[in-house]
């Protein structure tokens, strides 16, 4: 091997080792950029607040380790990914255990909302915009959304004491989460800038 | 006749089923279609993150602006039974001690004094009207021979038996005077 061949390998090597360590930025970048989106994406999957903490430290671990096949333009759903996967392998570790299997089936508890609000995604601009929205809606659905949200009722609950059919109170709840989802005041705040 | 069947577009119908992923309304069968669709759709994995930060806000600005507590009637199930089972509860009690004050009388002290009270006049009120014997008068005792006597008719023959007795108390008088001499006379 000649001497220039030789300082183009070199210059390869270290080359590869800049883009793996500008990778693996990149990575922890997004990380740090996206923390809320996965976190609440782990904490809807996994129901569970620690669990979702877990699995994000684990995520970013993951995801730092195999930086150099991550792509700029897919970098948001390739972290999408392993959040994904290293739910799943929590929700597979937890069925194993006979004695938390029953915790699968637990419903949205209302104390899980503190991991996102400590997020930071949840100011109080955020909040007040949530709380106008909310109060945009008919009186029922917002009714409805606040039993199932806020209080953690089911939704048989709510038929019953509402004395309505289950229908109509799966009606309301769907009219009234989408119109919040696209109501202008909310989509200002948080926006597609990290799309 | 025609039934109004609400539009929706697909869009909506992924997001809703994120919801309901999220809010635990899916069957475990529905749940697990549900992740592997993530794994090969990530804008499901973005739905669903949506749906949680939605539901966070939403759980924040009920706990904020006091919307919840004011609501009526939705309180939650266990706190509105256990106001349920004190009041039932309490009426019970009260119906308790309204019966046995009702039914049981004599266990107020106020009313068996009463009752004690009004019986000792009654019987004090006997007990004047039965005279003793010493105390009863004689005149009363002889009235009432007079009554029982006054109904009597005395025959005559007994009538004459006591003016003969009479008569042989007088000797001399009249014939066959002694016992022994009645026989003279019949």
């Amino acid at each position: 091997m000649s001497q220039d061949a030789e300082k183009d390998s070199a210059n390869a090597a270290q080359s590869g080792d800049l883009d793996v360590q500008s990778a693996r930025a990149q990575v922890e970048e997004a990380c740090v950029r996206w923390q809320t989106d996965l976190t609440a994406f782990l904490l809807g999957v996994l129901k569970n607040r620690h669990l979702a903490e877990d699995a994000f430290q684990k995520l970013v671990i993951k995801a730092i380790e195999a930086a150099e096949s991550a792509r700029q333009e897919t970098l948001r759903g390739w972290l999408f990914r392993i959040a994904l996967n290293e739910a799943r392998q929590i929700q597979r570790e937890r069925q194993r255990d006979t004695v938390h299997y029953g915790r699968l089936a637990e419903q949205w508890p209302s104390n899980n909302t503190g991991l996102v609000a400590e997020s930071g995604l949840l100011n109080d601009d955020m909040i007040q915009a949530v709380q106008k929205s909310l109060k945009k809606l008919p009186v029922e659905q917002q009714n409805v959304i606040r039993r199932r949200i806020y209080y953690g009722q089911t939704f048989a609950e709510i038929a019953k004491e509402m004395n309505l059919p289950l229908g109509t109170v799966l009606t309301w709840m769907r009219r009234g989460l989408l119109k919040l989802k696209e109501d202008a005041g909310l989509k200002s705040l948080v926006g597609d800038e990290d799309l | 006749m025609t039934v109004a069947v609400e539009q929706t577009n697909p869009a909506d119908d992924r997001q809703w089923l994120a919801m309901r992923y999220v809010l635990g309304e899916l069957t475990a069968e529905q749940a697990a279609e549900f992740e592997t669709a993530m794994t090969n759709d990530v804008s499901l994995c973005e739905a669903v993150s949506e749906a949680v930060q939605l539901f966070s806000g939403v759980a924040l600005a009920c706990e904020a602006d006091g919307i919840a507590a004011d609501a009526v009637s939705v309180a939650p199930r266990r706190q509105r039974q256990s106001r349920i089972a004190v009041f039932a509860a309490c009426s019970a009690l009260a119906l308790i001690l309204v019966v046995m004050f009702f039914t049981q009388p004599s266990v107020n002290p106020t009313v068996v004094a009463d009752h004690s009270a009004s019986e000792a006049d009654v019987l004090a009120s006997l007990l004047s009207d039965e005279l003793p014997p010493e105390t009863s008068s004689d005149s009363e005792v002889d009235l009432m021979l007079e009554d029982s006597l006054a109904d009597l008719v005395a025959p005559e023959w007994l009538l004459t038996a006591i003016e003969l007795d009479d008569a042989l108390k007088e000797p001399g008088e009249f014939p066959g005077q002694t016992p022994d001499d009645e026989t003279d006379v019949f």
